[in-house]
């Protein structure tokens, strides 16, 4: 079996990745995909602590269930927000949502 | 884990978390009604009727718990003083909103049911963070709350709306995301998710795993520090705060906040506690930081909102002040006297913060604007409105004879008590500060003549309802604060 450093040097790279696409990329379509990249590397995490950890048990497994439930329901209102927003506007760039600054 | 569930009786359930169920069980019958009533029924408050008899009823529920302590589950949701404080705190915040929002429903966004139920789930999100203490039922809580939120904050149909709404989303799904990968760690090397437990191996697996822990520590703090908009953390807040829908602006101000702090607090006095002297710092520096930043950008604002927006970053900074020192001085600060200071400035803050926005809601309305101008010569138009306004304002820069300046003394004595001389001497000159732009806008009330004709301001029943119970609130509190801070330490806060 993988030893539990290569699990969590994956999801630890998937969160990376994530938090930089969501800080740097100007569709918001692609950002809300960043930020289930990080969500789903927390759960990466859970799962591979949950099989491989120090005292493995099955309470990741279910801390993972939850997350991902809670994941979709933010993704499904992002998107819901996202549509308001481009009747509005008419764009998805992240630039254009300049109407209120500092 | 099974066995656990179904160790479950509906009784234990009902004695630990009653409001929770009422409020849940009416959020629910209002999506039901909302799609059966026909429109012109929908516009008579029958929703937030139903709403405030739940809240009510919840309340009540509530308050016969006091001096109680129960869990369910291996000790994953508690019923103790701690949580009941806070979720009587969210309770009322959000009848006040409620209240508000009978006014604003007549407005161009309409009826909106699920404007009703949504609050209503809101505050079933920051009550279940007050009485978490798992992980998993934490990061539940939080989310309820938080996306319940965003649509709240993208309720109406203007483009700022949307835009704040975004904006708050992105960020808080990040801070989210930052949470619960720290949450990962931390059940990875605890092996549990129960926060007393994770407490009891951390302060072993410290040492053994420090580098994990303390990234899990600092993302965990990232994380919690955009839910109570600390001052690297805040860029969210003036922007979904302007956007919203002002009795929302309410909410998240105080409400929201309210259950930030309560979580923050439960999650690192039980799980982090054995290391507090090593990174407890980080708190302070924290609360330092917010108390400058928030009132040194409130001063430029032109618009109301967020002027209070930031001004509210800045009551986020004192909020801090009690728990930072206790983390900072472990062994020289005293728990109870820090808690019972932090609510005590909580439920203050709260009642100005709500007495504020209801101004602003009535002025905005009659002024078709949220800009500063629009309190101008506030006065001559409406002088209660005006003295109300005055009174809330002085109250958050610190006014003796205000809830503001003792909630504030209580916490600088806790500071001071515990040696952070300089923390308390900030807040002071923070204080000074905010009194700069407050005075500002007072000065604009009664000082400068109203634009256009000087026609004199209708205050609608509710939202001077809501003045008023905020305005009694406030000076009861600066005036008597005894009455709440004698008792508040005495509370069985952690059910010990």
């Amino acid at each position: 079996m993988a030893p539990i450093g290569s699990f969590l040097a994956l999801a630890a790279i998937l969160f990376c990745i994530g938090l930089y696409g969501a800080l740097t990329k100007r569709n918001i379509i692609i950002v809300l995909l960043s930020i289930e990249l990080m969500l789903n590397a927390a759960n990466l995490n859970l799962i591979a602590f949950s099989r491989l950890g120090v005292s493995a048990n099955v309470a990741g497994q279910v801390f993972g269930l939850f997350s991902m439930t809670v994941a979709a329901a933010e993704v499904a209102v992002g998107l819901a927000i996202l549509i308001a927003l481009y009747r509005n506007r008419n764009s998805t760039d992240v630039r254009d949502m300049n109407l209120m600054k500092w | 884990m099974t066995t656990v569930l179904q160790g479950i009786a509906f009784a234990d359930a009902w004695r630990v978390m009653a409001p929770e169920m009422v409020l849940t069980a009416a959020g629910f019958l209002l999506m039901l009604i909302d799609a059966a009533l026909p429109p012109a029924a929908k516009r008579a408050g029958v929703s937030t009727g139903v709403a405030l008899i739940a809240l009510l009823v919840a309340g009540v529920l509530a308050l016969r718990r006091f001096g109680q302590t129960a869990a369910l589950g291996p000790g994953s949701y508690l019923l103790d003083d701690y949580a009941l404080v806070f979720k009587l705190l969210f309770m009322g915040i959000t009848l006040l909103i409620l209240l508000l929002s009978l006014d604003d429903h007549g407005r161009a966004e309409g009826a909106r049911g699920e404007y009703t139920y949504l609050l209503l789930f809101a505050t079933v999100g920051a009550m279940v963070m007050a009485s978490s203490a798992d992980l998993v039922t934490l990061f539940v809580g939080l989310e309820i709350l938080s996306v319940s939120s965003y649509v709240l904050v993208g309720l109406r149909r203007s483009s700022k709306s949307a835009e704040g709404a975004m904006k708050y989303l992105v960020i808080g799904a990040i801070a989210s995301a930052c949470v619960l990968f720290g949450m990962s760690y931390i059940y990875g090397v605890t092996g549990t998710t129960h926060l007393a437990e994770a407490g009891y191996t951390l302060f072993q697996a410290w040492d053994s795993y420090r580098g994990i822990v303390v990234l899990g520590l600092l993302l965990m703090l990232a994380g919690f520090s955009v839910k109570i908009s600390v001052v690297p953390f805040h860029m969210w807040a003036p922007d979904a705060y302007e956007g919203a829908p002002t009795p929302i602006t309410a909410f998240l101000a105080a409400a929201s906040k309210a259950a930030g702090f309560a979580m923050l607090v439960r999650v690192f006095l039980y799980a982090f506690a054995s290391h507090f002297p090593e990174w407890g710092g980080l708190w302070v520096g924290l609360a330092a930081v917010t108390m400058v930043a928030g009132n040194l950008l409130a001063i430029v604002q032109r618009n109301v909102k967020r002027m209070l927006a930031y001004s509210s970053i800045g009551q986020a900074g004192y909020l801090l002040v009690p728990f930072a020192v206790l983390t900072g001085a472990y062994h020289g600060g005293n728990l109870y006297q820090d808690m019972s200071a932090l609510y005590f400035y909580l439920a203050a803050y709260a009642l100005m913060t709500a007495g504020a926005f209801a101004v602003l809601t009535v002025v905005a309305k009659h002024a078709r604007s949220e800009d500063v101008d629009a309190f101008t010569g506030l006065f001559r138009r409406s002088p209660l409105l005006a003295g109300a306004m005055a009174v809330f304002l002085v109250a958050m820069a610190g006014m003796p004879l205000t809830s503001g300046f003792a909630g504030k003394f209580f916490i600088a004595l806790g500071a001071i008590n515990t040696g952070y001389y300089w923390l308390a001497g900030l807040m002071f000159l923070t204080s000074v500060m905010a009194f700069a732009y407050y005075f500002g806008l007072v000065r604009r009330m009664y000082l400068q003549e109203p634009y256009g004709p000087a026609e004199s301001w209708r205050t609608p029943a509710a939202a001077a309802l809501v003045v008023v119970v905020a305005l009694v609130g406030t000076i009861g509190l600066g005036v008597a604060p005894g009455v709440m801070m004698h008792s508040l330490p005495g509370l069985n806060w952690f059910g010990q």
